[in-house]
């Protein structure tokens, strides 16, 4: 077979990881624009990347420069405007288990309101269906972090969407 | 009670339910649950949890990224090769930039593990050293600046030096050579942190000495202005490099904003990682609570380039970088960047609308329209008011500074600024003449798609040629109907065959083939069990996505009756069944359920063909219309994601007998060569609606046709007679070829034909003796060319032979038609003779096939207006618009 070129790669990149990696960006950020810039950017870099140098861990190359690339976004924003308190709560992780006051009508709605990290986590474990391991790599927690991490926030989910879960009443 | 019970709040459970434990752990866990049921039922509603947050997950909104994104990524994919387009002293003092961001960047993300490390030195910085080679002209470049480097290393003050050893992983990465020779890197080990600012500066300097000509004081400079500095060292650069200088932290920033391209906070210390990462790592990283700075540093950003920022700028810089090409991806995205911020004008021409930039995929044009409110400091020269979805191919773009110190002019000569879209269409080649005597049969699948031509007329609405791809001629050609004579008793199709001289080539012959399927009358047509399979994924959220198909099933839903029964099918992350297989009698319910309809979430393609197969076998009619219609944009984005495992899992689900009809919808995204090939496998047919007259020219004007499969597997198979043809070329019909042995191997599958169905296919003949620019193949040695059989004296021209099975059979029946007829002028040929030779003319043209002869606009139109007869539907007036449009357009291309 003939070689790829730089730009069929570059557009199978995109292709493939496209949807995944602003799914990611838009959790991280919560701002479909702000998502799409960073995944943007994320592939630009890419395009100046070697691709036999990045080929065999594309997924988590891509990954983890989005990442950071949201985090840079995340960090920028705080440093502009300090004195909101949106921010920082994000940032900080809320005391996990924190009851809401209101039922979640939706798993989603319930991801929503776990710590940051937590919901970091439960995405790409589920959505994004990486192993404790690569989560790991990607985010820098430990891989038992990580997993105590899921552990609770599954524990925190499944709480809240107990009290609206038809599931309540069949357990 | 077991006495070594697990604790139910242990993480572990959690993690043996998601299958994160090794085996070891497994096997203990498991021994402990055996005991425990408590734990077992946790682990239990942990997994059904889990797929349940998973399902919820999948089927949530997702941003995509929009046609200037992806233009974006485009323009900087496309860029690396243009580096040859730059003058070889540029490129050299490029270089060196570009590979440390590269090279850094690279190394650093093979260290996950040590995002969150604190900065590293500034002598780390060398590290940028570690310019791994992996290419020759990175390794040139590196060469280049060693020398310089290396001075500059040894005049660094020597800082305290670290005692962290490398962590083991470090030597294991992929992207980390410790045995390459390091340029600057060398003294990396000895150095300690100093303030991160400092490090990314040395950084800079380490990765090319052009740098260090800048001027490394005065007040520290934005990212633009320091970027334009380089820009002018660069040119600077073509003359002997000065002696370099050491950079001063402060002074030494100025260069970042080049820079840091590749870098992040935390990057900078993965750079630095050839160095050495200091252990005091801190845990944590970014997503550590509170303490976010804990990562980095605020150094890292500070003069850097933040090629994400403003959203709305983003088009007309990335515009201007694609055309650029400067080799460095990233480094001159910054020069484009910063070029803007300094009033420096770029000019655009539109120049053309070249096509493709993938090798073998045509990427369309987007047809959005172009946001060309981002562009306001790209001064547009000579373009034309660009019309709302039309969008140009090329520009060239010059920045030229305006208050120039050191004058400048970055030239970069522009490759197609192709806006970069996802539509993708396989390249197809022209059928070329084949010499009758050497290839005395032409084998291949009949195709009643009729998807490329109310696409190509999509294209052409929006004031955009097609790119070639996206034009097959036979779908074309399928598209209109022709008055051929009815099929006779006991046939599911009538044969007929014409003969005129070729429009486009006097010497030439015109052979049309046409096939018409029997009439069905609606009142008495099989009973239908219908699953539509509708894609309701977030990017089906256009008006004329989602609402157009709810339109359009409205419309067949109309045509359908009591014995008739319709489900409704819908995937995107989670796939469900909207509408349980229903009785069309119950028409209210049916349009409740459409209405219903909402879009959302990512498309898992393969689970939702599953469930509509499913239920289409659960419900079949035995000797009735079964069949799923597929209506997507094309996007398959989980599950099965590949081509061909998609194909495969059709190929395998159309040996249930039920057929397929796969409708695309909307533009920008759709995969054309997918959904044909998908109709293809899968026993079925390709529409493209395009908007809601085409739906109802299925649907309701066709409904029987497009529901009612009368023959499947019909193959063509023509043979010639050598003594009165000479060569012979298919028009059209190019992915349908077959090879010959495949036209009596009934395992072949070819193309299906519906009720009242029409079929065209043309083929160009040049007759003996008639030059032809064929190559020739040398004369055998062994063999003698066969002898002409006695039939080559009759006055056959070529005998065409059809095989088909009946829709629900296993073994073909055969046809054979001989042909004799001579032909004559085409002035004196049927209407719809004309007008198919007019269709051919207008392909030809679009795809610019080498064969297109004397086909030029007017002819084509003078051939469709000849041809138009009745045109009850208006379909062939729309054609004569349509071929009027394009003339105008490549005229102005």
């Amino acid at each position: 077979m003939e070689a790829q070129s730089h730009e069929d790669w570059i557009a199978d990149a995109v292709e493939r990881f496209g949807r995944p990696l602003t799914q990611y960006a838009h959790g991280l950020l919560g701002d479909a624009e702000r998502a799409r810039d960073v995944v943007q950017d994320t592939f630009v870099r890419l395009c100046s990347q070697r691709r036999e140098r990045v080929d065999s861990r594309l997924a988590p190359w891509l990954f983890t420069v989005c990442r950071n690339r949201a985090m840079d976004v995340l960090r920028k924003e705080r440093r502009m405007t300090p004195l909101t308190e949106s921010l920082d709560a994000t940032l900080a992780a809320d005391p996990p288990g924190a009851p809401p006051e209101t039922p979640a009508c939706s798993i989603t709605d319930a991801l929503g309101r776990l710590p940051t990290n937590q919901r970091e986590v439960i995405r790409l474990k589920f959505l994004h269906e990486m192993s404790y391991r690569e989560i790991s790599r990607l985010t820098g927690l430990s891989e038992s972090h990580v997993g105590v991490l899921i552990h609770n926030g599954i524990k925190a989910l499944r709480r809240q969407m107990a009290t609206t879960s038809p599931e309540r009443s069949l357990t | 009670m077991n006495r070594n019970p697990i604790t139910i709040d242990d993480p572990k459970l959690t993690a043996y339910a998601l299958g994160e434990l090794d085996a070891q752990e497994r096997t203990e866990i498991e021994r402990r649950l055996a005991d425990d049921p408590v734990a077992r039922r946790q682990v239990e509603e942990t997994m059904a949890f889990a797929v349940r947050l998973g399902g919820a997950l999948r089927a949530e909104e997702a941003p995509e990224l929009r046609a200037e994104h992806l233009r974006a990524i485009r323009a900087a994919a496309s860029k690396e090769r243009k580096v040859i387009a730059f003058p070889a002293w540029l490129t050299r003092a490029a270089l060196p930039l570009a590979a440390a961001a590269t090279v850094a960047l690279a190394a650093w993300l093979g260290f996950p593990a040590f995002r969150g490390a604190p900065q590293p030195s500034g002598g780390q910085v060398a590290q940028a050293k570690t310019e791994r080679k992996s290419d020759a002209w990175v390794e040139r470049a590196a060469e280049l600046a060693e020398k310089d480097l290396n001075r500059q290393v040894a005049i660094a003050p020597a800082p305290p030096q670290s005692t962290t050893p490398i962590p083991p992983s470090a030597s294991a990465m992929p992207s980390s050579h410790p045995d390459e020779k390091p340029i600057a890197a060398v003294k990396s080990r000895e150095l300690t942190p100093v303030a991160p600012a400092v490090s990314k500066a040395a950084t800079s300097v380490a990765a090319g000495r052009e740098l260090t000509h800048t001027p490394s004081s005065g007040p520290q400079p934005t990212a633009q202005t320091a970027v334009r500095e380089n820009v002018g060292k660069l040119v600077a650069s073509a003359k002997p490099p000065a002696a370099p200088t050491l950079p001063q932290p402060g002074g030494g920033g100025v260069h970042r904003g080049a820079l840091t391209l590749g870098f992040e906070p935390q990057s900078t210390a993965g750079g630095a990682m050839g160095a050495q990462p200091p252990q005091t790592a801190r845990g944590g990283g970014a997503m550590s609570r509170g303490q976010p700075s804990a990562v980095a540093g605020g150094a890292m950003v500070a003069g850097k380039a933040d090629l994400s920022s403003g959203g709305g700028g983003l088009a007309g810089r990335d515009d201007a970088v694609a055309a650029g090409g400067g080799g460095l991806a990233a480094a001159t995205a910054d020069v484009a960047q910063a070029g803007g911020g300094l009033g420096v004008q770029a000019q655009v021409a539109v120049k053309s609308f070249e096509r493709g930039w993938v090798n073998n995929k045509e990427v369309a044009a987007p047809s959005r329209p172009m946001e060309f409110g981002a562009l306001p400091r790209l001064e547009s020269r000579g373009v034309p008011p660009v019309p709302a979805c039309r969008i140009a191919g090329d520009y060239d773009v010059r920045i030229i500074p305006s208050p120039a110190p050191p004058p400048l002019e970055l030239l970069i000569v522009g490759k197609p600024a192709r806006p970069f879209d996802t539509e993708t269409y396989d390249k197809i080649e022209d059928n070329a003449f084949l010499d009758a005597r050497q290839n005395p049969l032409s084998t291949f699948s009949i195709d009643v798609d009729t998807a490329a031509y109310s696409n190509v007329r999509r294209f052409l609405r929006c004031g955009q040629l097609p790119p070639a791809g996206a034009v097959r001629i036979e779908e074309m050609l399928n598209y209109f109907e022709y008055a051929y004579p009815p099929a006779p008793e006991g046939k599911p199709f009538s044969v007929s065959v014409d003969v005129v001289d070729a429009p486009w080539n006097t010497k030439h012959r015109l052979a049309r083939i046409g096939l018409k399927g029997r009439e069905i009358d609606p009142a008495n047509r099989p009973p239908c069990n219908l699953v539509f399979l509708l894609d309701v994924s977030g990017s089906m959220n256009q008006p004329n996505k989602l609402p157009l198909v709810k339109e359009a099933i409205k419309i067949l839903l109309e045509q359908l009756a009591e014995k008739d029964r319709v489900a409704i099918v819908t995937y995107a992350g989670a796939s469900g069944l909207a509408l349980p297989s229903t009785p069309a009698g119950r028409k209210r319910d049916i349009r409740e359920a459409i209405d219903e309809l909402r879009p959302g979430g990512s498309t898992n393609g393969e689970a939702g063909i599953q469930l509509a197969y499913d239920i289409a076998k659960a419900n079949f009619i035995a000797g009735g219309a079964n069949r799923v219609i597929l209506a997507t944009d094309g996007d398959f984005n989980i599950g099965v994601t590949s081509r061909d495992e998609l194909l495969r899992l059709i190929e395998e689900k159309a040996k249930s007998g039920v057929f397929l009809t796969v409708l695309g919808f909307g533009m920008g995204n759709i995969k054309d060569a997918t959904l044909e090939q998908l109709a293809d496998k899968g026993n079925g047919t390709y529409g493209y609606i395009d908007d809601e007259r085409e739906a109802k020219r299925l649907f309701a004007r066709h409904a029987t046709g497009s529901l009612v499969t009368i023959a499947k597997d019909v193959k063509i198979q023509v043979e010639f007679n050598p003594a009165r043809v000479g060569a012979y070329r298919l028009i059209g019909y190019e992915n349908r070829a077959l090879r010959a042995e495949d036209f009596n191997d009934d395992k072949k599958d070819a193309g299906e034909i519906g009720s009242g169905h029409t079929v065209t296919a043309l083929y160009e003949l040049i007759p003996p003796g008639e030059a032809v620019d064929l190559p020739k193949v040398d004369e055998l040695k062994y063999q003698q060319s066969p002898k002409a059989a006695p039939a080559a004296k009759s006055d056959e021209l070529m005998t065409v032979k059809l095989r088909y099975k009946r829709p629900d059979g296993d073994t073909s029946d055969k046809i054979e038609v001989p042909v004799t007829t001579e032909g004559g002028a085409i002035d004196a040929a049927s209407a719809d003779l004309k007008f198919s030779a007019a269709v051919a003319e207008f392909g030809m043209l679009l795809r610019n096939s080498p064969h297109k002869g004397t086909s030029d606009w007017p002819s084509v139109l003078a051939l469709a207006a000849a041809g138009r007869g009745a045109d009850s539907h208006g379909d062939r007036a729309e054609f004569i618009d349509l071929v009027r449009a394009a003339e105008k357009l490549n005229d102005q291309r």
